[in-house]
Parts: C-alpha cells; sequence; structure tokens
C-alpha cells in the first residue's frame, strides 16, 4: 500500500510545474477580493451612450421613454401630396408607331390596318394643332421640327454636361427624374451626329385639366438620326456604348407646352417605346438574382388584450 | 481642475448617482459628437474615362463606422492586423479574434462590400482587398474616480472611429515590405556577404613581421611620469608627462599610388558608383 503512494507521489513530482502550483490567468481583477464593493465605489456610474443605436430596432415604448427624458416631442405626421400644375403627369392618347417603322416594307398586314387607323386619327391632329394655333398664332409645324431638334439636342448636351439648370428649360418636371436618373457619378459622352430623315410631326393632342380654359398640348415628333453614345462609371470604365461607333436612332419623342400659360415653352415630355421595339443590349456586369420574395402567409390574427400592455411611463 | 468640474456638472444631470434633479432638458455632453465625413468624400470622387487600350482602373469603397465604444488604441491593433489582406480572409480571421473591436471592424469590413457591389460597379464581391484599414479617436466622455484625501481623478471613456478601403484585385503580394526571403534564398546571401567580406589585419602585426607596406612611419608612447597637481576642497589631481618613440624605416624606390588604400575614383567612377547605388536601394514602406 504504502509502496504505491511512494509510486505516485513519484510521478507527480514529474508532472509539470503548472498543475502543481496555483496560478492566475486573469490580470484585470484584483487578487484580494475582500474590498471589490469599496474599490467598485471609487468611480462614479454613468450612463454611456450607444450612439450607434438603430432607432428601426427600439420598441415604441423604449421610443417613447427615451424622448420623455430628453424632452422631445413626436414628430408631427407630414400627409401632404405635392402637386405640380405646370406640367402634366403623362401623355394623352399617346401615338402607336406603325409596325417596322424605320425598315420594314409598307406591304403588311399589321402596316395596313395602322395606315387606316392613322387617317382617323390624323384628323383629330388637326384639330389639335388648330387649337394650338389660336394660343400661338406663328405656330408651324416645319418650324416646330426644326426647333424640336434643337431642344432635344440642348436637353441631351445638358445631361451629359450635368447641367441640372439648363436642363430644366428643356424637360418637363415629369420627364427630370427619369432623364436624371442613374447620372450622377457617370461620365456621359453624347454626340448628335446627323439626321437621317428629316423630323416629322406625327401626332399632336391638347387637354384641359381643372378648367375649361387651362390647355396642356402635346407634340409627337419622330426622330431619324445618328448618334454616338458612351457611357463610363465612376472610375472611367466603359459602362455602355462606345466612342467609335455610331449607331441609328428611331425616337418618338413628345413635347408638351402649357398653352393657357404666357410664358410656357416646348420642352420634352415622354418618349414613346414601341412594344415591337428590339430589346434592350444585356449589360456587361453580371449580377447575383435577388431572391425571390416570400409569400405572404395568412396567420391567425390575434386577440389583443389592451388590460395587458402598459406604457413605460405613464402620462402626467 | 476647473474642466473636470465643468464635466461633472454636465455628467452629473445624466448620471443615475446622486445629482438626480432634472430642471431642464440635459445638456449631454454627446449632443453634439461629431461624426468624420472627409473619408466618404472620396467616394464621390468621378475619374475621367479611360482609353479603349488601358487598363481598367480599380474600384474602389470608402466606408467608416464611428463613434462605437472601444479603446481607440486597441483598435489600432486589428486595423493593421487586416491591412493588405483580401476581404474574404479579413472577414475569416477577423472571426477568430477574441475581442470586442474585432467585431466592429468586421462589420464595417462587410458592409463597405456590399456597398462595393451595389453603388460601385464591382462585378465580384470576393475580388477585393482592404487597401487601407486605420483607427481614429472618437467623442470623449471625461468621467470622475475618487482619490484619497477629498480629491478626484478623471476617467476617460473613449470612443472610436474606423475606416475601411476596399480596392478591386488582388493584394500585393508583400504588402508590409517584411521582405521575406526562402530558406534558400537566405543561404545565397548569407554566402555572397561571407564572400564579400574583408580580411582585416591588426594593428601593429605589419612591423612586427617586417611589413608588406614597404617604408614604414610611426609613433608609439614611451616613458611616462605622473605629477600632482591641486584641486579645490584639498584634493589632488594627476598630471601626466609624456615620452613619444618615433620609427622610421626608408626603402628605395618610388612610393606606391594609393598607400592609404582610399580609393580614389575619378569622377567618371564615382558617377558610375552612385548610379548603381541608387539602382540598388530598397525602397522601404513609411507604414
Amino acid at each position: 500500500m504504502a509502496n504505491s503512494i511512494w509510486f505516485k507521489l513519484g510521478t507527480l513530482r514529474h508532472a509539470p510545474v503548472a498543475f502543481l502550483q496555483p496560478y492566475r490567468t486573469t490580470t484585470t481583477k484584483h487578487f484580494n477580493p475582500k474590498y471589490k464593493k469599496e474599490r467598485a465605489a471609487k468611480y462614479l456610474k454613468i450612463d454611456l451612450p450607444n450612439l450607434n443605436e438603430d432607432a428601426g430596432d427600439l420598441s415604441p415604448e423604449k421610443m417613447r421613454q427615451k424622448m420623455k427624458e430628453r424632452g422631445m416631442l413626436p414628430p408631427r405626421p407630414w400627409i401632404e401630396r405635392p402637386f405640380y400644375i405646370s406640367a402634366t403627369g403623362g401623355i394623352f392618347e399617346a401615338y402607336i408607331p406603325p409596325e417596322g417603322d424605320g425598315k420594314a416594307s409598307i406591304v403588311s398586314a399589321t402596316r395596313a390596318k395602322q395606315t387606316v387607323q392613322l387617317l382617323e386619327k390624323k384628323s383629330r391632329s388637326m384639330m389639335a394643332i388648330r387649337k394650338i394655333k389660336s394660343f400661338e398664332e406663328d405656330f408651324s409645324t416645319d418650324d416646330f421640327c426644326s426647333q424640336a431638334q434643337n431642344i432635344y439636342i440642348k436637353a441631351h448636351e445638358s445631361l451629359a454636361n450635368h447641367d441640372k439648370a439648363s436642363l430644366q428649360l428643356y424637360v418637363t418636371e415629369k420627364a427630370y427624374p427619369e432623364f436624371r436618373h442613374n447620372t450622377w457619378d457617370k461620365t456621359i459622352r453624347w454626340k448628335f451626329l446627323e439626321s437621317l430623315e428629316p423630323p416629322r410631326v406625327v401626332h399632336a393632342r391638347c387637354t384641359d385639366i381643372i378648367s375649361k380654359e387651362n390647355i396642356f398640348g402635346q407634340v409627337t415628333v419622330r426622330f431619324h438620326t445618328r448618334q454616338q453614345l458612351a457611357v463610363y462609371d465612376r472610375f472611367g470604365r466603359l459602362l455602355h456604348g462606345s466612342e467609335i461607333l455610331a449607331k441609328d436612332v428611331l425616337e418618338y419623342i413628345v413635347f408638351e407646352k402649357h398653352l393657357a400659360n404666357m410664358y410656357g415653352t416646348w420642352r420634352i415630355h415622354a418618349k414613346i417605346i414601341p412594344d415591337w421595339a428590339p430589346p434592350k443590349d444585356p449589360s456587361k456586369l453580371t449580377k447575383i438574382r435577388p431572391e425571390p420574395e416570400p409569400e405572404p402567409e395568412s396567420q391567425p390574427t390575434k386577440l389583443l388584450d389592451k388590460s395587458e400592455e402598459t406604457p413605460a411611463i405613464a402620462d402626467k | 481642475m476647473n474642466t473636470i468640474l465643468k464635466h461633472l456638472c454636465g455628467v452629473g444631470l445624466t448620471s443615475n448617482h446622486v445629482y438626480g434633479i432634472h430642471t431642464s432638458a440635459p445638456i449631454a455632453a454627446w449632443a453634439k459628437a461629431k461624426t468624420p465625413r472627409r473619408f466618404l468624400e472620396y467616394n464621390r470622387k468621378i475619374f475621367p474615362p479611360q482609353a479603349i487600350g488601358e487598363d481598367p482602373r480599380p474600384a474602389f469603397v470608402c466606408h467608416q463606422k464611428t463613434n462605437f465604444k472601444y479603446s481607440p488604441k486597441k483598435l489600432w491593433y486589428i486595423a493593421s492586423f487586416v491591412r493588405g489582406m483580401t476581404v474574404d480572409e479579413a472577414i475569416k480571421q477577423l472571426s477568430f479574434v477574441n475581442k470586442k473591436g474585432a467585431v466592429f471592424v468586421k462589420e464595417a469590413i462587410q458592409e463597405a462590400q456590399e456597398l462595393a457591389v451595389k453603388n460601385h460597379n464591382v462585378e465580384y464581391k470576393s475580388n477585393l482587398w482592404v487597401a487601407e484599414s486605420f483607427a481614429n479617436k472618437g467623442m470623449l466622455i471625461k468621467g470622475i474616480r475618487r482619490h484619497a484625501r477629498g480629491r478626484m481623478g478623471e476617467v476617460r471613456y473613449m470612443y472610436s472611429h474606423y475606416f475601411v478601403r476596399l480596392e478591386e484585385g488582388k493584394p500585393p503580394k508583400d504588402y508590409y515590405k517584411r521582405n521575406e526571403l526562402t530558406p534558400q534564398e537566405q543561404l545565397d546571401s548569407w554566402l555572397e556577404q561571407m564572400r564579400k567580406r574583408k580580411i582585416g589585419v591588426p594593428k601593429g602585426y605589419v612591423h612586427m613581421k617586417g611589413g608588406d607596406r614597404g617604408a614604414e612611419s610611426f609613433a608609439n608612447k614611451g616613458m611616462m611620469i605622473k605629477g600632482i597637481r591641486r584641486h579645490a576642497r584639498g584634493r589632488m589631481g594627476e598630471v601626466r608627462y609624456m615620452y613619444s618613440h618615433y620609427f622610421v624605416r626608408l626603402e628605395e624606390g618610388k612610393p606606391p599610388k594609393d598607400y592609404y588604400k582610399r580609393n580614389e575614383l575619378t569622377p567618371q567612377e564615382q558617377l558610375d558608383s552612385w548610379l548603381e547605388q541608387m539602382r540598388k536601394r530598397k525602397i522601404v514602406n513609411s507604414y
């Protein structure tokens, strides 16, 4: 028996020192726990703010409590709808471009049907032009086409130069955000090379809004032009188009004027994209497809017990 | 002490300690906590378009995390640690760093990575590396602690900012310019060094052996007599009266061209050697 104990002690002797002596790994605490409370009382405890607190995560009660602490009132709900009355919000009776315009032959079934429909609409266009002439005496479709082309070029140039003030002169308030969308950190190189066909007025409409005298005029102009476009990203890398490649562009641009306004001007209002237009070029970048949104599950409605819910701080 | 007293009033209103009287809206010390703005301005810089043959300019995104409760001194270690890593490597490494600050840094890098893909035209989110990563001091709240004999001390509750810039592409091979050599290269450089060394000749060896330099002229210490001089406070000093030997050996013929082996170079040779030296120098990173 004794022999075996000696044997065990003998083996223990060879064990590393760390296992035999108690030693501390914590160095941030005082070794003597006796006056812990007194030591802690040396510091005046203060509430340290969390400046990265997400206000969305806070419960309404907690939010209310915080605002009461600071003596703040909840923000006033802002229920207002901005309404702009110097431009319309859309196109009325939009022009339907004939199929295969610019390339296909006139002899085709859909094309023939469309020409008949066009004749019907032409009379209404004539009436609209007459209405425009009653406000603007020296309005003629031929002069307007060259004027429209000038507006078209100026609008695109001021967009490429990021000149917001001049863009507003050539573009209505409805088209302005559509023009400026996705352009803020891009470099745009745009050039108008030539007109393949002279621009012509294909459609005209007038509408009154709110009162009978408050009349807006919309004129659709067909442009068949040759242009150059290159879009670079923030780092000067080519995103779209090319500066050495010219492209033929067929566009139907809607111009609008507030006819009732004495100082109204013709401005670009919208662009009509026909359904038969060729699909857009795919983007040069590959992207991860966003996950499909989960279908909303119908949940059994819970009966909320009002009496159980008590606010954090009672109103006084 | 005055400044501390001022803070005492500021903090006292918001503390849950003794001063619990709310008379007006508390003017909190952190009500005007500033957030740094200049670093994010780099995200707004627009570069000129590149020519057709040029290498595409790498995209980058700057991001910051501001005013979180952590010491900037401790944050520095983590910020320097991830510098020069790929994004995936940095995130992986940070998830094993057992520090509170590592969580903030990891979050900041992940946010920056998402921003790069969303706003800055980066195609693959793994193709990024940590080009800049540094920590700065944020807001500071001063607290008080008691000292003996009614004195008080200042406690500094520090907040930090963390800044990160991710760049598109692969990180450089040796970001910190540690210039690590392989064992073979180490051996080679040691060998080269050993071969280049000069074998020095101990002093006095030349004339003892009869000398391979030829003629000689040298001086030595001779006899010395020690004298005494007075100093202040009755002390005394030693005066050394020194004697010298002079040795000379003349030899027949002309003296050698460069006796002192000064290795004087012609202007052309000087220029060449300077050029060589400039080409060979190593550029050391200033970090």
